[in-house]
């Protein structure tokens, strides 16, 4: 299924197909959040946001309204 | 400046032991521990290789790539974008460390993208067992046109073959992993022919990053040359 990674729900693990790079910043991209790497949702912080991420073995907390910039096909 | 005298630069990412291979290599006592972030400045010391050749060895800052965001990853690309920085290195000792050596393998490569003749290190090899944790060396070599240095500077493992490296860094192949230049060959031609003194690979930092150095104006450059999409 074709999504975002703000739609996982926690423990889910899904693989990146894409990011807008104009908005992800530079530094998520030098960590390994490129399309072909796995993401996975950890944590979510009380309110909803923002949401603790494992991508390629680096663990980061994301804002939602970047996470939505993430697309993701989630492994079944 | 002496040719027996070999200019070493340690880098790598933060927390992957740098400091401690420095210290093996010169025998010298920086203070090191397990946190990023503690090594904030330049650090130099001499490791005598051969009866008549010295390393100097310098310890930088660690960096995840050379797009800095910090002053001290700044340190990093002022020396490693600067030919004529006295310690500009002969030959770069990338430093990784075995669970994270995917991530720290980005570095690697905007490293080995500049032509220095650049050592890969992987650090901490005795938790490999451990962690269950198996590398190919001989493909890993081949993929990246290098030497691969498998060590643990804290069971004092691999640092004389890192020497033996270091010692004939004139072997090291220096042909960059990707070279970005014949995407579009007359558009990097016509940087390099303006300015001549530059290396190609810093004009494209300064034009795509919101980098600056010391001697180049990112307006001037980004005036003569916009970014071809």
């Amino acid at each position: 299924m074709n999504t975002n990674s703000s739609a996982l729900k926690i423990g889910e693990t899904a693989t990146i197909t894409a990011v807008n790079l104009d908005e992800i910043p530079l530094k998520l991209l030098e960590m390994g959040c490129l399309p072909g790497n796995k993401i996975t949702l950890l944590q979510v912080a009380p309110f909803g946001d923002p949401l603790y991420f494992n991508v390629n073995d680096s663990h980061v907390a994301i804002r939602v309204e970047t996470a939505k910039e993430i697309s993701i096909l989630k492994d079944n | 400046m002496s040719s027996n005298l070999i200019k070493v630069a340690l880098i790598g990412n933060p927390n992957v032991g740098k400091t401690s291979v420095f210290n093996e290599l010169t025998g010298l006592n920086q203070q090191v521990g397990n946190y990023p972030g503690i090594t904030v400045e330049k650090k130099q010391g001499t490791c005598k290789l051969y009866d008549v050749v010295k390393a100097k060895i310098i310890d930088l800052p660690g960096t995840y790539s050379l797009n800095a965001s910090s002053i001290d990853e700044n340190v990093v690309i002022e020396l490693m974008l600067n030919k004529k920085d006295e310690d500009f290195p002969d030959v770069a000792v990338v430093v990784t460390e075995v669970e994270n050596l995917k991530r720290n393998l980005l570095l690697f490569t905007q490293i080995k993208d500049l032509e220095i003749p650049t050592i890969l290190v992987i650090n901490m090899a005795d938790r490999m067992k451990l962690k269950g944790i198996e590398l190919d060396i001989p493909v890993l070599e081949k993929e990246l046109k290098t030497k691969i240095a498998l060590i643990s500077s804290r069971k004092k493992i691999g640092i004389d073959y890192l020497k033996d490296l270091i010692l004939n860094y004139n072997a090291l192949s220096t042909e960059p992993c990707l070279n970005a230049s014949s995407i579009d060959p007359d558009y990097f031609n016509n940087l390099r022919r303006a300015f001549p003194n530059q290396l190609l690979y810093k004009l494209w930092l300064v034009i795509t990053q919101d980098v600056n150095f010391l001697n180049l104006d990112r307006n001037e450059i980004k005036s003569s040359f916009t970014i071809p999409i």
